[in-house]
């Protein structure tokens, strides 16, 4: 019996193992179960913002560019994404979403959405990070939190956080784009330095990221992202005990921490002066082929800058300070290392009362005056005021009496074509505008060849028995900062209809242009025969501008305007259709449509137009 | 004594597998999970044509899990995708349904995955990865985004990548006589490849189809398989007249061994395949790319 009781009590371990702790569910539903709830809590918050949300897109794991501004929406399984690096704020592109799971749930762009592409794509289209890696930003986040008022995500790629906030209802996507990239270049600066209770630190900016010189041994790292109202690190930093994150950008040059901490990120302080001026263009020195500006500055001591250009880039520019930085980059190009700013500005800016005149003004165009105050900072010019501006035009009216129908008849805006080109054999058409000059005598014109100084440039034409003639050797018609214009007459050896060069010639009938008899507003304009001194027979096939530097003989090759190329000249005989007449009528409505903006028409424009590489000589004598 | 321990035991026994034979019924809730992304006509379109026919999943969303984790990729384009599926499905996958004359063979032998990527996979070096098979079961095909459905021919990269792949799959499944690797042997040079031949001429010279052809007989075998269906005969000819009498012979000394093959294991006449691809090839840029009928 006692054998008995020992057995007994033995097997009573099993009996208790086997079913007396019974296994509690920790949670309600298994964690399948909660994870699709998860899933199904994160599409309702994505989807609940009904105009999107805002969201602080920072790439790359440092976050080395810094952050931009993008917009995303989700409906339907679908997001669309809009962003400031697109050249058009309206762009808006819609692509697939899906929600999955790592270790929570993900959100996932999963098919191609080309406005995130420029984060992640491995080649940036702007260059940007390797060539194999790209920015290195996120498609695939972790959802951290998720609720109406904000989500937080975690880019799979990055590590990231990006914050989503939802927009307002009302706001439209395109002026919030376009918002934060006026807010981008209207805050850039080139130089910056960090101030904190008093004390100044070094500055460098890469993209939108601050390299903070703390001492010798610390460098911090802020990297940013615009806002409407000022800039925002990425996160918190801290330099000397002071944290700040959010800052307000103040008086067009500074930016202070926005909840009143001691901390700044200053820019050099804008040189700022109270002058006026009294911009007046006279009817009286009014003529058909020059206008004058007369200016009157409320001070006589202090540095502006005059010059007219026409309505239409005026108001490409969106603000003044953009005007302004892109005439004065032109003028600060021009002084040298070493030069005395001071004599720069004697000869390319205005001091007390004077005038200026622009020759050859179009009747076709309406103008602008325009006056700045200027003072060199850093040995360089800087705006110290806004922009005054006024507004003028010129027309057919002021033409002299004594004006001969048959010369006025060339005068407007003419389509040439060539017949052919040197290398690809194309017909090119461009646009001139044939202005008076000397009255039955002769003419201006401008658009001339496929340069990018085509409208910049005045060349000479007479008039000459009914008909118009241009001639090559045309020096200084315009300075660039390397040397200056210069039209060149082309030939082909007509006897090897493949070989072309420059010819040194002066003969005023190179390309002579004549109306025709039969139609009103179509000429033809044909290249003359001649022979080299060499002995080789040669027709002339166009006149092109080249750039002539000091001390080179080589006739270097200029930009060429978008639609043609570089390289492959025109080949006359020309056609000619008048699209415009003396009077501004519209002869060609179509055609004339045409030549709205084909090449930049002001020098600023140039700045980052890049010549082919290249020059050629001119053997050939005449 | 002995009857009273039995019971015992018994009753502990009964005890134990009444307590707890309650506990185990399973779920009515599958842990398999329907997934939560929505099912759209490309989908359906997808399941009728890949799936169902030829048990082939034709993933155009990207996926982490899919990618090669060492690049940085971008998803393909919806709209490519779709353009994507239709010319896979006409200029590869229809092939072979209509040299063998049903979708049995594509069925049983096709890698069960397709996947698609945006942007090519640029290495460290620069160059770039076009496309990518794994054991037989998945073929990546990159830079979806370049694909132009307007200038689609039998020698455009995506499609040439796919009967390379597919011809390995063939080969690992049947082996090829050794007296293949025999041909060619020692001038095989493995991952320089690239470095010993800059251009196709001076490895037609050697004897290989292309220069990818010189890196191993099995690479080598394939080559001559893709390269050969998507080419007609004069240009076929005119690479042979490139590789000079020596390369030339070794060419076509290969060529019959894989001839061979194809038509012995497989059935397979490959100058009647090259005839079918090509047909199909030239149609390629006439199909319904809009449709998800």
């Amino acid at each position: 019996m006692k054998k008995t009781t020992i057995i007994s009590f033995l097997t009573l371990p099993f009996l208790l193992t086997s079913c007396w702790f019974e296994e509690e569910d920790l949670f309600d539903k298994s964690a399948s179960e909660r994870i699709e709830a998860a899933k199904a809590e994160a599409k309702t918050a994505l989807e609940s913002a009904a105009n999107g949300w805002h969201v602080r897109y920072f790439p790359s794991s440092t976050q080395e560019f810094g952050g931009y501004n993008v917009l995303f929406k989700f409906a339907d399984g679908q997001v669309t994404v809009a962003s400031e690096t697109e050249t058009n704020p309206a762009t808006a592109v819609t692509s697939l979403y899906s929600l999955g799971e790592d270790l929570g749930v993900t959100l996932d762009f999963d098919t191609k959405n080309s406005v995130i592409n420029y984060f992640v794509h491995p080649r940036n289209p702007d260059g940007l990070g390797s060539d194999y890696k790209g920015m290195e930003g996120d498609y695939k986040f972790m959802v951290m939190e998720a609720s109406p008022e904000e989500i937080r995500l975690r880019g799979i790629i990055s590590g990231n956080t990006y914050l989503l906030t939802p927009l307002p209802a009302d706001a439209d996507w395109a002026t919030e784009v376009e918002t934060y990239q006026n807010c981008a270049e209207d805050m850039e600066f080139f130089s910056y330095t960090c101030e904190v209770k008093g004390k100044s630190y070094p500055v460098t900016r890469t993209d939108r990221r601050f390299t903070i010189k703390v001492d010798d041994q610390t460098t911090v790292y802020a990297p940013f992202i615009y806002t409407k109202t000022g800039i925002s690190l990425y996160e918190p930093i801290t330099i000397d005990g002071v944290t700040a994150q959010d800052f307000t950008f103040k008086d067009e040059y500074y930016f202070e921490a926005s909840d009143g901490a001691d901390f700044k990120f200053m820019t050099p302080e804008p040189i700022r002066s109270d002058i006026t001026f009294n911009l007046t263009v006279p009817e009286e020195e009014k003529t058909y082929r020059s206008v004058q500006v007369d200016i009157q500055p409320s001070k006589d001591t202090e540095y502006y800058y005059v010059t007219t250009m026409t309505r239409t880039e005026f108001e490409s520019y969106r603000t003044d300070k953009k005007l302004t930085q892109a005439l004065l980059a032109i003028v600060n190009s021009n002084i040298g290392s070493g030069d005395d700013p001071e004599v720069v500005a004697q000869s390319q800016l205005y001091q007390g009362a004077s005038s200026y005149t622009l020759d050859y003004p179009s009747f076709y165009e309406e103008y602008v005056a325009i006056a700045f105050g200027c003072a060199i900072a850093d040995g360089a010019f800087v705006a110290t005021t806004d922009v005054t501006s006024v507004p003028f035009s010129v027309d057919a009216s002021l033409l002299p009496a004594e004006t001969n129908e048959n010369y006025k008849r060339w005068l407007g805006k003419w389509a040439v074509t060539s017949t052919s080109s040197e290398t690809s054999g194309t017909s090119y058409t461009f646009y001139i505008t044939i202005k008076p000059n000397v009255i039955n005598s002769n003419f201006k014109i401008t658009g001339w060849g496929y340069t990018t100084y085509a409208d910049l440039v005045n060349i000479a034409a007479t008039y000459s028995g009914g008909n118009l003639r241009v001639t090559g050797n045309q020096a200084n018609l315009y300075t660039t900062s390397t040397g200056t214009l210069y039209l060149a007459n082309r030939y082909v050896d007509r006897n090897d209809p493949g070989s072309f060069g420059i010819v040194n010639s002066t003969n005023a009938s190179n390309l002579v242009a004549t109306y025709s008899s039969e139609e009103k507003g179509k000429a033809t304009m044909v290249g003359r025969n001649g022979s080299l001194t060499s002995g080789v027979s040669f027709t002339i096939t166009c006149l092109e501008l080249y750039e002539r530097r000091t001390g080179s003989t080589s006739y270097y090759y200029l930009p060429v305007a978008s639609g043609y190329t570089s390289l492959d000249y025109f080949v006359g005989p020309y056609t000619m259709v008048q699209l415009v007449d003396a009077e501004g009528n519209e002869l060609s409505p179509a055609a004339s449509a045409a030549t709205k903006q084909q090449l930049p028409a002001h020098p600023a424009l140039l700045m980052n137009a890049a010549a082919p590489a290249g020059s050629e000589r001119c053997e050939a004598i005449e | 004594m002995k009857r009273f321990l039995i019971i015992l035991f018994s009753s502990v026994a009964l005890l134990s597998l009444a307590a707890c034979s309650n506990d185990d019924d399973l779920s009515s809730t599958s842990v398999i999970r329907e997934s939560t992304t929505e099912e759209n006509d490309f989908d359906r379109w997808l399941q009728r044509n890949y799936v169902e026919p030829y048990n082939i999943q034709f993933k155009y969303r990207f996926e982490d899990i899919e990618s090669d984790m060492s690049y940085y990729l971008t998803p393909a384009s919806y709209e490519q995708s779709i353009a994507m599926s239709k010319l896979v499905l006409h200029m590869c996958l229809q092939a072979y349904d209509e040299i063998t004359g049903s979708t049995d063979f594509i069925k049983a032998y096709f890698p069960k995955i397709l996947y698609l990527v945006g942007s090519y996979a640029y290495k460290t070096n620069g160059s770039v990865v076009l496309g990518t098979a794994e054991a037989g079961a998945k073929i990546t095909l990159y830079n979806v985004d370049g694909l132009n459905t307007a200038t689609v021919n039998a020698k455009t990269s995506y499609f040439k990548t796919l009967h390379h792949e597919f011809g390995h799959i063939l080969n690992q499944t049947k082996p090829y006589s050794t007296d293949f690797a025999e041909i060619s042997g020692p001038d095989y040079v493995q991952d320089q490849c690239f470095d010993v031949y800059k251009t196709d001429e001076s490895a037609l010279k050697d004897g290989f189809i292309s220069p990818y052809a010189s890196k191993a007989d099995s690479e080598d075998f394939v080559e001559l398989i893709s390269l050969y269906v998507n080419r007609t005969a004069d240009e076929w000819e005119d690479m042979l007249t490139t590789a000079g009498s020596s390369g030339r012979e070794k060419i076509e000394s290969k060529f019959e061994i894989v001839y061979n093959y194809m038509k012995n294991s497989w059935n397979i006449d490959l100058d009647k395949l090259r005839e079918i691809v090509l047909r199909r090839a030239a149609e390629a840029p006439n199909l319904d790319f809009d449709s998800l009928e």
